[in-house]
């Protein structure tokens, strides 16, 4: 479907690299996108302090930045806890095709 | 039955797409498709002229029969499976394969019939005609690993009608109607009701809940590309809508949702075919509308099914784009794609709409449903609960939110450069993804559609406060995912296959099977050929002085079956005798 | 004479006394068409005197005018009626059906002849069916089965493993027959009568070895008559390879009459006050589970189509075993709901198996593949009744499952409702072989091998024949009230509940 646009990329290294410089991948991009990030995160943050629920349900919910610390926390926990799970169910892509 | 009557019966969504689906097989090819989307409209177009409260009844044999029950919770669902329906026509649109087209519009048919029905037995007849035309899907690939899976998925979804089935019969038993209405999964002692616990079973196999819940990541990833995003809509929600209408307030469907909602985070994080994220993805969305129905209260209700009105939109979008970049280049897998935002732009910003969407960042369509399900564990003061459904939404945001467009159109180059996704297909993705938009910015036609209406006039999705705990659950969760890549701690997508709950069944449980039979095949030729040398040996020697040549080997069988008539006759005898 | 007085023995009488003419007819049509309206003729008389029972209650006719306990009487109640309007009315249908399959599969020659065993065995299980003498019956039912015997074998022209079957099914016939007379000879030597209804009071209170052994006999007789698992091997050859239109016949009939037949001498001749009737009825229980998943296991593995849906009739031969087991009115009922209605079913399939047959010459599973393209009337014809033999609803397979689940569920016990739960499981076995069927039609017409090419259309009769039997199944899926109100009515007849009955 794809042959004549993907030739290119597929031939040599030179080419790829001259190639795959897309905007996504520029570097004045890359750092932008982290920097708005990080402000973001610091602007989400400051205002927990300034916008409180009315009544909180839980003590937890009262602390200002404790949605920005769970969501981070939990996150990264997924993702270097979750990983290890892969030594336990991973298989050979073939797995089933061999024992059916 | 008077002509109209008839009409009367024939008029509502399930009998005319199913109708419509039989044209469309009879069709000829060219004009398959124009005539399936007409049929949609149509449909809809009947659907807008029902009022709430129509109802259609008769008596058959003595039962009464609700084909059609038209209120305020069916009306939510039929008007989402009407749109989901019709993108799913446009966006398979250069499919012309018959049993495709035909399953394209008989399976949503069935799901809606199922969510009209006002009888048990009607539900029943819909349920497994949901189960028999999907199928179809499974199968449309032709090869030998979707035929297994389809036979598997198949199996599993008649089990589920066949559990079904025994609890309307106890149903019954019990209450002498076949009316579709709310049961209590316990009597008063606290006691599981067996009639009502089948049919939670039933609907529990239907809504994928954990460790019944493999079917949907075995089957639906097999089906053609229009085949998996039909599948991820209609039988998981049908089932969340029996939820709604039959166990709301369920105390046991917290913990199953909230579980629900766990375990496929890290199956996500670990798959590599995308497609199949997105099938984890199911069980995960499910979860947190079962979790809203177990609360029960109009707020959570209301949150439960209009958070799956956005996620049916959202979740499809996500397929689709998933889909369209299989189509362009043969693969759903993380390790076969990446870098395709060069070449598919548009695709790729339709796919970010959907991940936001399903994410529930503010400003689309999973944010303004969603609070109302935390703010049910929050009412109930269940921590627990409440930290769980924190913690899936991280996960959602990892897996959904940033996996699927990540490893799709950026992470490493594949040096993929496909051509941008074909027109249907992004008419249908553009439709989803303003559609997420709409309801993500301005909420107050969805939320019309509610049933508890008390509940969501004064309902504001957008406070400050709201923002806030979102934008800060999220960005820091980005943040988390930016630094991990930055440092190299992200897991690089590698091809497997993970185990899941179905190893049970396609591996020991095969093994077993086989065993089972090969032993009772084993132990029948032991006993059989002990009694075929017994009897044959008289017979031959019978044979050898009295009989003529030939007759023998014919006469064996006759035997066996005479010696048979002998063992009954002597147990009968035995046993009479015995039995003083 | 009065007609409606001598109504009763009608039914018998004009079959047995048309079947020597069919001999004497010209090979060829005229034999056939002399068959159908004796069909049409019978059946129309059965629905007479069903609506008689109906309305004026049971019915007895002395024979020749000799009266009980002397002579042979008949003696038809609802039970009976139901039972003999089925057997008439699927005769109806299937000696239409049967011409060009006939025309295909028999010698020209013995048409006559075959129509004439056709109608004795119609005769047969027709006798079998309104006589009230124990030793009648086995008569009638050894005219039956000779004349099927017979038919059987005269597949021969087709396959000669048809041979070899008859033979099979004349040995085990000739044994259950025997085991039954034997053991009607013993009742006979404890009575000293052969009157059902005599019987049933002089058996009052009698417990002896002679009276026992008698009860064996005869159960285990019948239970080979009706493929009782283990006593079935006879029966998946002899439907396998006897002519299409005999199996369609066979299938919907011969079985259901031997079921009939066991439930009047369970529940009339012996009856409840009878001490070990209760042993008898668990052994069904046990060998009626047994028989839903063996068979149906079997049939899930079956390459040949009418090896399967034999099969499939034994496991259904089951669930009616499981109703009688229960012994309670809504049990037998749902029993006799599942005769009727599986009568219908099977007709149904083995019909469109026997146009598949005549068009494409084999009846293995890979002569079906690309059916649904083919012979699309026939192809949906095949899909409906599978659908009605799985249990979907509007259709009759409905209706039995439901009664009969309701039965199970009703009498409550630990073991019923595990059985419960066993009749639906071993639907999913049925949805499994059906959509084995049903996925092979659904694939493209195949493009080499011996059923490639152009199929000609099946004959018009054979296709209209088919479809009315499919729309039976339909028609009382939907309106299923006349036959269960039957069957519970008879029902009650039949375990007495219903007081003031003779019997």
């Amino acid at each position: 479907m794809a042959d004549h646009d993907a030739r290119p990329g597929n031939t040599d290294a030179g080419n790829k690299k001259a190639d795959s410089t897309g905007w996504a991948d520029h570097p004045v991009f890359v750092r932008g996108f982290l920097w708005t990030l990080y402000i973001s995160c610091a602007l989400a943050a400051g205002a927990g302090f300034i916008w409180q629920k009315k009544k909180p349900h839980f003590e937890l919910e009262a602390f200002p930045v404790f949605f920005a610390i769970y969501g981070f926390v939990m996150f990264a926990l997924i993702v270097l806890v979750g990983q290890h799970l892969r030594k336990l169910v991973g298989r050979s892509e073939d797995y089933y095709r061999e024992r059916e | 039955m008077s002509v109209n009557s008839l009409l009367a019966f024939l008029d509502n969504p399930g009998i005319i797409l199913t109708l419509g689906a039989f044209l469309t097989v009879l069709a000829p090819v060219a004009l398959r498709r124009p005539i399936m989307l007409g049929v949609v409209a149509f449909s809809a177009f009947r659907l807008w002229g029902m009022e709430i409260g129509d109802s259609l009844a008769f008596t058959l044999f003595d039962l009464e029969i609700m084909p059609v029950q038209y209120d305020v919770l069916s009306r939510l669902f039929l008007v989402v499976f009407h749109i989901a329906a019709g993108l799913n026509v446009i966006y398979s649109w250069m499919v012309k394969d018959r049993s495709e087209c035909f399953a394209a519009l008989a399976y949503p048919a069935a799901a809606m019939g199922g969510v009209l029905a006002g009888d048990w037995i009607t539900l029943f007849i819909w349920w497994e005609l949901a189960a028999l035309t999907s199928v179809f899907l499974v199968w449309a690939p032709q090869t030998r690993e979707s035929y297994l899976s389809g036979l598997r998925y198949m199996s599993i979804q008649i089990a589920s009608g066949v559990i079904l089935l025994g609890g309307i019969v106890l149903v019954f038993r019990e209450q002498d109607s076949l009316a579709i209405g709310t049961l209590s999964l316990r009597d008063g002692g606290g006691n599981f009701n067996i009639a009502a616990l089948m049919l939670f079973i039933a609907l529990g196999i239907k809504s994928a809940f954990p460790m019944l819940h493999n079917w949907v990541q075995d089957a639906y990833p097999k089906a053609t590309i229009g085949g998996t995003i039909i599948l991820s809509v209609f039988t998981t929600k049908l089932a969340v809508y029996m939820f709604a209408r039959v166990f709301v307030g369920t105390p046991e469907l917290i913990w199953i949702g909230a579980i629900m909602t766990i375990f496929p985070i890290f199956f996500a994080l670990i798959e590599n075919d995308l497609r199949k994220v997105l099938t984890y993805s199911i069980n995960n969305q499910v979860g947190f509308m079962i979790v809203g129905i177990g609360f029960g209260t109009a707020a959570s209700v209301n949150g439960a099914v209009g958070y799956a009105f956005g996620n049916i939109i959202f979740e499809s979008l996500l397929f689709m784009s998933v889909g369209a970049a299989m189509y362009r280049t043969g693969t759903s897998k993380a390790t076969e794609l990446g870098g395709l935002y060069r070449t598919m732009p548009i695709t790729l910003f339709f796919c970010l709409i959907g991940a936001l969407s399903i994410s529930a960042f503010p400003g689309f369509a999973g944010f303004v449903t969603k609070g109302l399900i935390l703010d049910g564990a929050a009412e109930a003061h269940n921590l627990i609960i409440w930290l769980i459904l924190l913690f899936a939404s991280a996960g959602v945001l990892e897996h959904a939110g940033i996996k699927i467009p990540y490893f799709t159109f950026f992470a490493h180059d594949s040096g993929k450069r496909p051509k941008e996704a074909p027109l249907p297909m992004l008419i249908a993705m553009g439709i989803a993804a303003f559609l997420s938009v709409v309801i993500g910015l301005y909420p107050q036609p969805l939320f019309a559609l509610l049933p508890h209406q008390a509940h969501i006039v004064d309902y504001n999705p957008f406070t400050a406060y709201h923002f806030v705990e979102q934008l800060q659950l999220l960005l820091f969760a980005v943040l988390a995912f930016a630094l991990l890549i930055k440092f190299k701690l992200y897991p690089p997508e590698v091809p497997s296959t993970n185990l899941d709950v179905d190893w049970f069944y396609r591996i020991p449980g095969r093994a077993v099977l086989f065993a089972i039979i090969g032993f009772v095949v084993a132990a029948w030729r032991v006993v059989w050929g002990g009694l075929q040398k017994l009897v044959g040996s008289i017979v031959e020697r019978t044979h050898r002085t009295h009989g003529p040549e030939g007759a023998l080997a014919r006469s064996w069988p006759v035997g066996f079956m005479a010696l048979w008539t002998a063992v009954v006759l002597g147990a009968a005898l035995i046993v009479l005798f015995l039995n003083q | 004479m009065d007609f409606f007085a001598q109504l009763p023995a009608l039914p018998v009488v004009v079959p047995f006394v048309a079947a020597p003419m069919a001999l004497l007819m010209p090979p060829g049509r005229i034999p056939w068409l002399w068959a159908v309206l004796v069909s049409w003729v019978s059946f129309g008389l059965s629905l007479l005197l069903l609506e008689q029972v109906w309305v004026n209650g049971p019915v007895t006719y002395a024979m020749g005018g000799w009266a009980a306990p002397l002579g042979i009487i008949y003696y038809i109640d609802l039970a009976n009626a139901l039972v003999l309007s089925l057997v008439t009315g699927i005769a109806a249908v299937v000696f239409p059906y049967a011409y060009n399959s006939v025309r295909d599969e028999i010698n020209h020659g013995q048409t006559p002849g075959f129509y004439t065993a056709l109608l004795l065995c119609l005769a047969g299980l027709i006798g079998v069916t309104m006589t009230g003498d124990a030793f009648n019956v086995f008569v009638f039912l050894e005219v039956s089965s000779l004349a099927t015997y017979t038919l059987v074998a005269m597949g021969a022209g087709r396959d000669r493993r048809a041979l070899t079957a008859a033979f099979n099914y004349l040995v085990m016939g000739t044994i259950g027959a025997t085991f039954f007379v034997i053991g009607i000879g013993l009742l006979y030597q404890a009575t000293g009568t052969l009157n059902m209804l005599d019987l049933h009071e002089r058996l009052a209170g009698q417990d002896n070895r002679l009276v026992k052994a008698a009860f064996a006999f005869i159960i285990t007789g019948l239970g080979l008559k009706l493929a009782m698992l283990p006593l079935h091997l006879w029966l998946p050859p002899a439907y396998t390879y006897a002519p299409s239109a005999i199996t369609a016949f066979l299938a919907a009939t011969a079985t259901k009459v031997a079921v009939y037949i066991m439930l009047r001498f369970l529940f009339t001749v012996f009856g409840f006050d009878f001490p070990f009737l209760k042993v008898a009825l668990d052994f069904f229980l046990v060998l009626g589970i047994a028989g839903m998943f063996i068979a149906s296991l079997a049939a899930v593995f079956q390459d040949d189509v009418k090896m399967l849906l034999a099969y499939s009739s034994v496991a259904q031969i089951g669930y009616m075993l499981l109703g009688i087991s229960l012994g309670t009115v809504d049990g037998v009922a749902a029993s006799l709901i599942h005769v009727v209605n599986h009568a219908f079913i099977k007709a149904a399939l083995f019909m469109a198996v026997g146009i598949v047959v005549l068009r494409l010459g084999s009846h293995q599973l890979r002569a079906f593949q690309g059916l649904a393209t083919r012979m699309p009337w026939t192809s949906w014809g095949i899909v409906v009744a599978g659908l009605s033999l799985v249990g979907v609803p509007a259709t009759v397979g409905f209706v039995s499952k439901f009664a009969l689940l309701s039965a199970v569920f009703a009498k409550g016990g630990t073991m019923e409702i595990i059985a419960g739960f066993l009749i639906l499981a071993s639907s999913l076995l049925a949805v499994i072989y059906m959509m084995r069927v049903i996925k092979v039609m659904l694939q493209p017409v195949p493009t080499d091998g011996p059923f490639a090419g152009p199929v000609a259309a099946p004959p018009l009769t054979m296709r209209l024949m088919l479809w009315i039997m499919v729309g039976v199944n339909i028609y009382f899926g939907l309106q299923a009230q006349p036959v269960i109100a039957i069957a519970q009515k008879a029902a009650a007849t039949l375990l007495g509940v219903d007081s003031g009955e003779a019997f």
